[in-house]
């Protein structure tokens, strides 16, 4: 009988199956574990170390440039001083181009007294006289046929008379010109 | 049973280490990755920057004369008793007189496509001369060449006198000149 409870209590106390097999794990993933968080500390060690360099090279590199600052001006100062002349540049107006295609369109008989230019409107206004009403038709239709006139329209006509008798036709044109005759080429400066 | 406690003393102790140990630091690591990431394009960014800078330096070098030449066409202060001297020399030089005061001018900010510049200011003046249209075309050949840009904003010839020398046949005679010009400053 005696024998009987001891081996009862003999079964009782033995391990399940496989308790090895799962204790031997549980080490090794302890040891994972404990070896991760070791390895994990150097990591974030490394890291720790690697941003402290770099933030001491950024500034390092800003420190290397004490003339940082004046660069930046100069730079930007230059940049507008381009920008500024382009600007003007761009929006200025000049009479030299105007001259010449207007003096080739005058007629041999017509006489120009006024001549108003607004270069910003693009509008010349001409003011004279011609021999009679064909020479003012003549300057007329030689104006028209130029490529610079985008419009042009008359304004006023009329006669000079000497003894009831007419000697000269007075005219005012209205013309609307190509921008470019108030243009500056300055590639021509070169 | 004593393995039996000592594996599921384990078995926490791994689950716990692991979830509220180790966890935490691999995105502490992580965290410190990108942002060591981040420091390191401003370092590139940083060293891109200066070398841009050091470029800008040597070419404004190189193109020292043409800054000279952009710079006194628009210069720091409006200095219009120059530009007046200059225009009165021009005037001289070209046999054309002054038949009005000479020297009277504004300075306002400089009005491009109707919105003000917000560096650049306008100086508008005046002139009223008398001379020969040969010579008041080279007159204006002459200011539009000078490094300080000048501006031509209206014109008015006229000529009472008779033919006023426009065209190639008409003979030259003297011609009234209003014009109203600018310059530029900052």
């Amino acid at each position: 009988m005696a024998i009987e409870v001891s081996q009862q209590k003999k079964k009782k106390v033995k391990a399940p199956e496989g308790l090895d097999l799962f204790f031997q794990a549980m080490i090794f993933l302890f040891v994972l574990v404990v070896g991760g968080y070791f390895f994990m500390l150097h990591l974030n060690t490394q890291a720790e170390e690697i941003g402290r360099e770099i933030e001491d090279e950024i500034a390092r590199r800003k420190a290397a440039v004490p003339e940082r600052e004046e660069m930046e001006d100069r730079a930007r100062y230059h940049r507008h001083l381009i920008e500024d002349f382009q600007d003007i540049i761009d929006a200025r107006y000049v009479m030299s181009p105007f001259f010449s295609p207007f003096e080739g369109s005058v007629h041999p008989s017509a006489e120009v007294f006024v001549l108003n230019i607004e270069p910003e409107e693009r509008t010349v206004r001409v003011s004279g006289k011609g021999e009679d009403f064909v020479a003012v038709g003549q300057q007329f239709y030689a104006l028209k046929a130029r490529e610079f006139v985008e419009e042009l329209s008359l304004s006023n006509l009329s006669t000079v008379r000497e003894d009831e008798e007419v000697v000269a036709v007075e005219f005012t044109f209205d013309m609307q010109v190509e921008e470019e005759l108030f243009v500056k080429d300055i590639s021509e400066d070169d | 049973m004593i393995k039996i406690i000592l594996t599921v003393i384990f078995f926490v102790g791994s689950l716990g280490g692991g979830l509220y140990v180790v966890h935490p630091l691999y995105e502490d690591y992580q965290v410190r990755m990108e942002e060591n990431e981040v420091l390191k394009e401003e370092l590139e960014n940083i060293r891109v920057y200066i070398a841009e800078l050091r470029e800008i330096e040597r070419k404004i070098e190189e193109h020292e004369e043409e800054f000279e030449f952009i710079a006194s066409a628009l210069p720091e202060d409006h200095d219009a008793p120059t530009l007046f001297l200059y225009l009165q020399n021009q005037m001289d030089a070209h046999n054309l007189t002054s038949t009005s005061d000479f020297g009277d001018f504004s300075v306002d900010p400089y009005v491009i496509e109707e919105s003000e510049h917000e560096r650049v200011k306008e100086v508008s003046f005046s002139l009223a001369l008398e001379g020969d249209y040969e010579n008041i075309k080279n007159f204006f050949g002459e200011i539009e060449q000078v490094a300080r840009v000048m501006s031509i904003e209206g014109v008015n010839f006229s000529s009472s006198e008779g033919p006023a020398g426009f065209g190639e046949e008409t003979p030259a005679g003297a011609v009234g000149l209003n014009v109203e010009m600018s310059a530029f400053s900052y």
